[in-house]
């Protein structure tokens, strides 16, 4: 269900004029991206995916990019994966060129052919990129989203994160398993529910080697936090102590999972140590003290914690110990998310309702989002997107912002209650 | 003086404890190794599913308190209003009465904040709860506490209306 919902944003770009009527709502200024032509590839007509589609809705999505509508490129300028006629094509103000093919070389083989052609100025002609690909029928969305991930780091010189995959939790009201813990393609494409369960699941947090999942699960009445392997199922119990058992964080370098336990009195932050195999107390604080996560470089700890009076972000340094405020502005500040690349974090802060923004490291919050019941906001691993938990037209589900506040989408969903988006690690090269 | 100190001290030791009686699991603090499911129960989605479907959601406990066993809460507060202190000693009465009885009492928060935060902010709401009945003489190891945070909302919604019935402390069995 969540796809056909990411897949209209693909559609749009494909057939604005032609379908009016499609429940998406973009909400951010999408034309402040670099001007782009993605023409649709010359495919094999076995390959019923539209790649330049997928390229196109992937690109918009980070914001930095603004993909000119397939339906007002100029016609017959592009011919089999070749620029036929630069001018026109340059005259559309668009920066590059994306054109490409998709031919058959064997059995269920195809090869996926794309050139990437500058438009203006000294780049006019010049070919930017120029790559190649087997793919068969079953994984050409990959394929796809590999094209995007090359034409997003010749434009930015930063990695792509288009293959990567979420984690999420559904609720359906009525099932026997209400409350399940699905992974999905970055675009809600090949859901795979990983655990199904009567009672809440919550805060998913994937392992950095994208295969296992730490959740918490109140499946036997009381917290306890599991840790999962999403393709054998089977699982371990990390955590059933008395009391909480919340908030699982998988440190970056792997070593290392943070959680929020209450079992020495009050909510305070531990993690485990994989290769020690044991519990290590960080915070020791009379009031609450949870939501740990790592810093990039897994030297330090964010939480949120009241020991100030009302909740705010602090930092544990492991190497000093030292542990220092980092938000001073806004009546609130949870869920803090380290921005990869960056010393600036994604927060949840309490401005007229709750909001996701963006705390660079002077300390200056600026606003991503307009919505008023915003909570767990996730990075993905390029630091260019943040895909969270809101309240749409009466229904919770996901939306996307851009890093830079650029793009915004609401991804509603059809078929259930959508919370606890966790956007999974950066594998392929 | 010096008793009236002692006994706030002991309280809150005890309530300190209090968790440490909730669960039988509490033994089992380190980690497993290997799966704690021997046979997996994958679905037909090839899904893990977990918990019991045959479990009822509903108040299991006796018939005279069914009904008046709910504490409401105040936003952002985990403080009791009079108005709700009869409700406690309702079954504060019912658990000195059977010493066999346990009351689970369970946290929960309207969704403003985020999840985890609520987790934090629900448990409060039942510790207070679960601190009152100490103090009206409950024995504390007929007091266990969960919190739900925004989990298990009582009524959908997205307005003060829904808030204020879903910020509440309940007293199950």
């Amino acid at each position: 269900m969540l796809k056909r919902f990411f897949a209209s944003i693909a559609f749009l770009l494909a057939a604005t004029t032609a379908n009016a009527d499609l429940q998406i709502e973009i909400t951010g200024g999408i034309n402040e991206g670099h001007k782009i032509a993605v023409y649709p590839f010359t495919q094999n007509p076995a390959v019923k995916l539209d790649v330049a589609s997928v390229v196109s809705a992937d690109l918009m999505r980070s914001g930095k990019f603004s993909p000119i509508a397939a339906s007002a490129l100029p016609q017959g300028a592009v011919a089999n994966g070749s620029v036929t006629n630069l001018d026109a094509v340059a005259a559309t103000g668009a920066e590059v060129v994306v054109s490409g093919i998709v031919n058959e070389v064997g059995a269920n083989n195809y090869n996926v052919e794309f050139v990437v052609t500058g438009l203006q100025g000294a780049n006019k002609g010049k070919v930017l990129a120029h790559f190649k690909g087997n793919s068969s029928v079953a994984t050409m969305r990959q394929a796809a989203h590999r094209v995007s991930d090359r034409v997003y780091e010749v434009f930015t010189g930063q990695k792509g994160c288009f293959r990567t995959r979420i984690a999420y939790v559904v609720y359906k009201k009525g099932a026997a398993f209400p409350y399940q813990l699905m992974t999905a393609d970055y675009d809600g494409y090949n859901e795979t529910p990983v655990v199904k369960s009567t009672q809440p699941v919550m805060t998913p947090a994937w392992s950095p080697d994208g295969k296992r999942l730490a959740y918490v699960s109140f499946e036997k009445r009381t917290p306890a936090i599991f840790v999962q392997d999403i393709y054998s199922k089977k699982r371990t119990k990390l955590s059933s102590f008395s009391g909480l058992n919340s908030s699982p964080s998988w440190s970056p370098d792997g070593s290392k999972i943070a959680m929020t336990l209450s079992k020495d009195g009050q909510p305070d932050i531990y993690y485990y140590d994989l290769n020690a195999s044991k519990f290590v107390r960080v915070t020791a604080n009379r009031a609450i003290d949870t939501e740990p996560t790592w810093a990039p470089d897994s030297k330090a700890l964010y939480f949120t914690s009241e020991r100030g009076g009302k909740a705010q972000i602090y930092k544990f340094d492991f190497a000093t110990s030292k542990t220092e405020r980092v938000t001073y502005q806004g009546a609130r500040n949870l869920s803090a998310k380290s921005i990869p690349g960056t010393n600036s974090l994604i927060v949840i802060t309490q401005v007229n309702g709750f909001r996701v923004a963006r705390v660079d490291a002077d300390g200056s919050i600026y606003m991503l989002t307009t919505s008023s019941l915003d909570e767990s906001p996730s990075v993905a691993p390029n630091g260019s997107m943040v895909i969270y938990s809101t309240v749409y037209q009466g229904r919770k589900g996901l939306a996307l912002v851009s890093a830079d506040g650029r793009f915004k989408a609401n991804l509603p969903s059809s078929s259930g209650e959508i919370s606890a988006p966790a956007w999974g690690p950066l594998l392929s090269k | 003086m010096f008793k009236k100190y002692l006994s706030i001290l002991l309280c809150s030791v005890a309530i300190c404890s209090l968790t440490a009686c909730s669960t039988s699991d509490d033994s089992s603090a380190m980690v497993e190794d290997g799966s704690s499911d021997a046979a997996l129960g994958l679905d037909a989605d090839g899904a893990l599913t977990v918990g019991d479907p045959n479990a009822r959601d509903g108040f299991n406990g006796p018939a005279e308190l069914q009904g008046n066993n709910t504490v409401y809460f105040a936003y952002n507060s985990e403080n009791i209003q009079d108005q709700y202190l009869g409700v406690m000693q309702a079954h504060a009465q019912y658990l000195k009465k059977n010493p066999d009885a346990r009351v689970i009492i369970e946290g929960h928060t309207d969704e403003r904040g985020t999840p985890e935060y609520n987790i934090a902010l629900g448990e409060r709401r039942a510790r207070s709860v679960a601190r009152y009945m100490q103090n009206l003489g409950v024995d504390v190891n007929q007091l266990s506490i969960v919190s739900y945070g925004e989990e298990k909302p009582a009524v959908d919604g997205h307005n003060e209306g829904a808030w204020s019935k879903n910020r509440r402390a309940v007293l199950n069995y």
